[in-house]
């Protein structure tokens, strides 16, 4: 008989700066029984603080299988943000997926020019978006082989 | 979508497998990331919307193959950045798993050996790529891409 190893947690920095879009990712998590650990920050800036544990408040941080990133965000946009990660040499390895609500050709492309390992249109309705995030939770929760976490 | 793999069956069993699902996909095959290459720089001048590939898939089974010199080559070639290139392999070590994904792998699919853990990768890669997210040439979401899948009806 062999022992069953559960799968490790995923763990998601999620960027996004509207509650009531961070409260939604939450609730489709529940509904799809995803037991992610989530991480929330609210714009780009912060993001990257995170990711570099700058501050006291970051300083245990842990660093995230997956990213997944508003555009629209204050201080620091997800464009800006995408292209700073990318080029770090320390963080460029963790895939971001883009969340927006923007369905613009130009958008999409820039945020694959930029290293984007997805770009998601968020659908208006709860139960698209709420199946959305099972399919994405379940490609890079179970599908693909991530970086093992340092 | 472009397949880069030494083994010839493989494009041929993935283009079917795609169809089973409903994915209308013209795929192309290369044996190796030299001939990719070559295949892409053939139509340099005629990478419009159309002909360029929406995804290429760099199979890394074979060391020789220079997948991921090519993986390199395509995320500093202006044209062709924007592509999402997925790495799939069998048994990659964590140091070329975090290689691939820092030379801009948009994400690297374990496969084993047989045949049909190939199919089971591209039914995965299905469900995200052409049944979930946009892709650069989509202009956003493309319905028209997936039939009778559960999804987007």
């Amino acid at each position: 008989m062999t022992a069953h190893t559960p799968a490790p947690q995923l763990v998601i920095l999620l960027a996004e700066d509207e509650p009531a879009d961070a409260h939604l990712f939450r609730l489709a998590l529940k509904e799809n029984h995803v037991a992610a650990d989530v991480q929330h920050v609210v714009d780009g800036r912060e993001a990257l603080e995170y990711l570099r544990r700058q501050g006291l408040r970051f300083a245990a941080a842990v660093r995230p299988d997956l990213i997944l990133l508003d555009l629209n965000l204050p201080r620091m946009d997800g464009r800006e943000f995408l292209a700073a990660i990318k080029e770090d040499g320390e963080l460029r390895e963790i895939p971001v997926v883009v969340l927006s609500t923007s369905r613009a050709e130009r958008d999409v492309v820039a945020a694959y020019r930029l290293g984007a390992a997805g770009y998601l249109a968020k659908s208006p309705d709860v139960t698209e978006f709420i199946r959305d995030i099972r399919k994405l939770t379940t490609y890079w929760g179970s599908v693909v082989r991530l970086p093992e976490r340092q | 979508m472009l397949i880069v793999t030494r083994n010839a069956d493989q494009a041929s069993r993935a283009r079917q497998s795609l169809l089973c699902r409903m994915c209308e996909v013209e795929i192309h095959a290369a044996q190796d990331g030299s001939e990719a290459r070559g295949w892409l720089s053939a139509r340099r001048d005629d990478l419009t919307a159309r002909e360029c590939p929406d995804l290429i898939m760099l199979d890394l089974g074979s060391p020789a193959s220079g997948a991921l010199e090519c993986l390199c080559a395509l995320k500093q070639d202006e044209a062709l950045r924007a592509v999402p290139v997925i790495v799939v392999a069998p048994l990659l070590p964590d140091d070329d798993v975090r290689a691939a994904y820092r030379a801009g792998a948009a994400s690297c699919l374990p496969r084993g050996e047989e045949a049909e853990d190939l199919l089971a990768v591209i039914d995965a890669l299905g469900d995200y790529w052409f049944g979930l997210v946009c892709l650069p040439h989509d202009g956003g979401w493309s319905p028209g891409r997936l039939g009778g899948t559960e999804d987007r009806r």
